[in-house]
């Protein structure tokens, strides 16, 4: 199940947004070098690939081997019109990760717990610990907690404080600020992240402060199981827009049922052989209930890949 | 050069799909002087030094690419800064989505749903009258209430929590600075005392908020180290020569502040070998450019180098003729941590393709090397940065600069230095060394006094609104074309930082996508 939604977390997160991509420069550098020739026996008919044209945005690494590939300084500059100018492309928002202490913030105020023992976590330091935050099954037994936690999906206050390094958490002890780039392992956290609320936005209501209208928190769903355009702009920080209205109910409508499954959790033994120590029966999730909590988290992940 | 953490996953690897942000980033590469010499001259005169080469690492080199001028037009894109309010029909104008990275950078959050809808029923109507209909307006107005706050009860603006809160980080990522810091005092090899690393933060981010001229950033005398409270969100005042038990202050009297320069956290933050780590962090954190900083008109071929620098070429140590560091070993012994003393003469060879940036350095260096390692003074203004020589003795301010070599008719255990420091060629010296308090004060105001201060902090602020990388390690520049009407709005109202981030946000440019 988990595997299903970190697909479709990723195609939606690329399909669904357009808010907050960035726009791609069209095409990849063209080579000047010249064909290799033919040494072997002369072959018939036209040698094409039929693979799609790779799109993506063009980094500074591209521009670099281009130049020294073709050692024609033009085409770097040809490349260099398609982003503009440094007049030009200095006016431009880009976009970088998210602060981290602004995501637990976010967090909070769309109405994800992020409390133990009734205070706020926020903000983590670097040097916390998070097992307080761990959930009951995991947090009953110290000796197979690390299979617990690999195979148990734990509340989003945990995954915030524990992957704080990951999502961003300034290293000032290393004369670091935060970084300002997503890697992959950042972003694969940002939705690991929104993957663990989207359970407990589902389930309640979006009661953080930030969605509050006249005194009313927003609405994720309407009675028909479709998304409701106050609840997603909420999500989003911005106005949802019908096509990501229409997008976000057929993945409601869409989602297969997650069956009920029964967890192992092991413990390594010093031989290096490992030992069961319990069996842990994961419920059942309804294809609604499973739509839900992919939507949200879709939503969550597309549109706060940037700041 | 950002680090990546790289943890696994939690959940089942392999699994995720994710498209490519196509972000990369610049790596600024560290200069090397020169090719390393083989062996070290001899020591010629009496208490002359010996001259030992010192290399900074090289990465990778920066690619030269030599490109022909050319001029890009842009159609339809890149509007100057004063442009000023634009027809809703614009489709690059994106009021929503200027709310949103507007309310995360200076909120702290995402909008609420409440200003949303406000924002969401102005662009509906579409007016151009300076009412709730009108989107420019109800964007500023809800801009205003991030950066101002709202008015209290006698009609004062009153900032909010999240601002203050967002500030405070803001000057923390610049400065690469927060938490706590546990180091030696002093030359003591075990006595380990604390600093805290946000009060140079909080001081900045207290200059921000309460609208004060920002250039006090250099130059403010006293209360020069306030605390920011996270959880209420408010500043308190504060004393860097205050002491408590683990804390022994910075050891510069009230009035003798410079504001950030005399900070200890910033001090201790960035300890190193000749101070040239403090050095450079003013240099790449306030003037917004590595080094080497400083230009000549022309550059100059002398020898094999070509000397950019305007201080005169053999200006700083280096093993050529009248330019070596002497050392007295009777009354100025080189010694180190713990008292034990170094017998050896060796001094940094500062050669001519270092000079382009230690012609800088080296005049501004020492001055900051008088604090030690929990940023704390010494009561002698004696050097507690550490040479590079063999037993890495605490430096001298001779191996900077060859005219502050002791003079042996009158070997004084603290010489005054003539004019040695200066924050650019051609200012003003300021005296190292004596008894007195070294004049931080006067450093401070020669960079206020300079318009390149003033224009980084532009700079800076500009990249975070804009989601762009830092200005000097990721080489995210920002043009004058772009910045020199916001960097002149800035100076001439009083250099207040609010006010500047108002008119950035509030940009005919920001708001377009």
């Amino acid at each position: 199940m988990q595997k299903s939604l970190l697909r479709f977390m990723g195609i939606l997160a690329l399909v669904g947004s357009n808010g907050c991509l960035p726009t791609y420069d069209p095409s990849a550098p063209q080579s000047n070098l010249p064909p290799a020739v033919a040494t072997g026996p002369q072959q018939g008919g036209t040698d094409t690939s039929s693979a799609p044209t790779a799109v993506r945005p063009q980094n500074p690494a591209d521009g670099v081997t281009v130049w020294d590939q073709s050692g024609d300084p033009n085409l770097v500059a040809q490349q260099l019109s398609n982003v503009g100018s440094l007049d030009v492309s200095a006016r431009k928002h880009s976009c970088n990760k998210m602060k981290f202490d602004t995501l637990g913030r976010l967090l909070v105020s769309r109405g994800v717990d992020m409390k133990a023992g009734g205070t706020s976590i926020l903000p983590v330091p670097a040097i916390t610990d998070c097992s307080p935050l761990i959930n009951a099954t995991c947090a009953a037994r110290a000796d197979d907690r690390l299979s617990c936690l690999g195979n148990i999906s734990q509340p989003a206050k945990f995954v915030y404080c524990d992957a704080r390094l990951t999502l961003g958490l300034p290293q000032y002890s290393a004369r670091l600020a935060e970084a300002t780039g997503q890697s992959t392992a950042s972003g694969t956290k940002l939705f690991d992240l929104f993957a663990s609320a989207a359970p407990e936005l589902v389930a309640g209501t979006l009661s953080g402060a930030g969605c509050m209208l006249a005194g009313k928190p927003a609405v994720l769903f309407n009675a028909d199981n479709t998304c409701n355009e106050a609840g997603v702009t909420c999500l989003q920080g911005y106005p949802a827009t019908d096509d990501q209205i229409t997008l976000c109910s057929r993945v409601v409508a869409q989602a297969v049922a997650t069956p009920a499954a029964s967890v192992n959790l092991k413990v390594r033994n010093d031989d290096g052989s490992e030992s069961i120590t319990r069996t842990i029966a994961v419920s059942a999730i309804t294809a609604l209930e499973t739509g839900k909590r992919l939507a949200v988290a879709a939503v969550l992940s597309a549109a706060h890949s940037c700041e | 050069m950002s680090k990546k953490n790289c943890m696994s996953s939690r959940l089942p690897s392999g699994s995720a799909t994710l498209f490519a942000m196509g972000l990369g980033a610049l790596f600024a590469p560290a200069m090397g002087c020169g090719n390393a010499e083989v062996g070290a001259a001899p020591a010629s005169a009496s208490g002359e030094g010996t001259p030992i080469s010192y290399e900074h690492a090289a990465t990778t080199t920066r690619p030269s690419l030599n490109l022909s001028t050319y001029r890009y037009i842009p159609s339809g894109d890149g509007l100057s800064s004063s442009t000023g309010k634009v027809d809703n029909l614009d489709r690059d104008v994106d009021y929503g989505l200027a709310l949103r990275t507007a309310s995360i950078k200076l909120h702290g959050d995402l909008p609420t749903l409440t200003d949303i809808r406000r924002m969401q029923a102005a662009v509906k109507a579409g007016k151009n009258d300076s009412t709730e209909n009108d989107p420019s307006f109800v964007y500023n107005d809800l801009v205003h209430t991030y950066i101002f706050g709202t008015k209290d009860g006698s009609g004062k603006y009153v900032t909010t929590p999240e601002f203050r809160r967002q500030m405070f980080n803001f000057w923390r990522n610049q400065m690469r600075m927060g938490g706590t810091l546990t180091a030696l005092f002093q030359a003591s090899m075990t006595d380990m005392r604390s600093v805290s690393l946000d009060t140079a933060p909080a001081l900045a981010a207290r200059l921000t908020v309460e609208e004060t001229d920002m250039t006090n950033l250099f130059t403010q005398s006293s209360n020069t180290c306030p605390t920011f409270d996270p959880v209420s969100a408010t500043f308190a005042d504060g004393s860097c020569a205050a002491k408590t038990d683990t804390f022994p202050g910075n050891n510069v009297p009230e009035g003798q502040q410079a504001g950030v320069l005399t900070n200890p956290g910033f001090l201790a933050q960035y300890y190193s070998n000749f101070g040239f780590r403090r050095s450079r962090l003013i240099q790449e954190v306030f003037a917004c450019s590595a080094l080497p900083s400083e230009f000549a008109a022309k550059p100059k071929q002398i020898g094999e180098y070509l000397y950019s620098s305007p201080w005169d070429f053999d200006s700083v140590t280096n093993n050529t003729d009248g330019h070596k560091a002497v050392f007295d070993a009777v009354n100025l012994p080189r010694t180190a941590r713990g008292g034990v003393v170094a017998k050896n003469t060796e001094f940094v060879n500062f050669r001519g393709d270092c000079q382009n940036c230690h012609g800088t350095q080296n005049h501004r260096a020492p001055l900051f090397g008088v604090f030690d390692q929990v940023g704390f003074r010494s009561p002698t203004n004696k050097l507690m940065v550490t040479s590079t020589a063999t037993g890495s003795p605490f430096a001298q301010i001779q191996e900077y600069q060859w005219q502050c070599n002791p003079d042996p008719a009158k070997p004084v255990a603290n010489a005054v230095c003539t004019g040695a420091i200066s924050w650019k060629y051609g200012l003003p010296g300021i005296d190292f060394g004596g008894p007195a308090v070294p004049n931080f004060n006067a450093f401070g105001k020669q960079m206020a006094a300079d318009d390149t201060t003033a224009k980084c902090m532009m700079i800076r602020l500009w990249n975070n609104a804009y989601s762009r990388d830092d200005v000097v390690d990721q080489l995210a520049l920002v043009p004058d074309a772009v910045i020199d009407d916001l960097t002149a709005y800035f100076k001439s109202n009083k250099y207040n930082l609010k006010m500047a981030m108002y008119k950035m946000y509030t940009d005919a440019n920001f708001i377009r996508f």
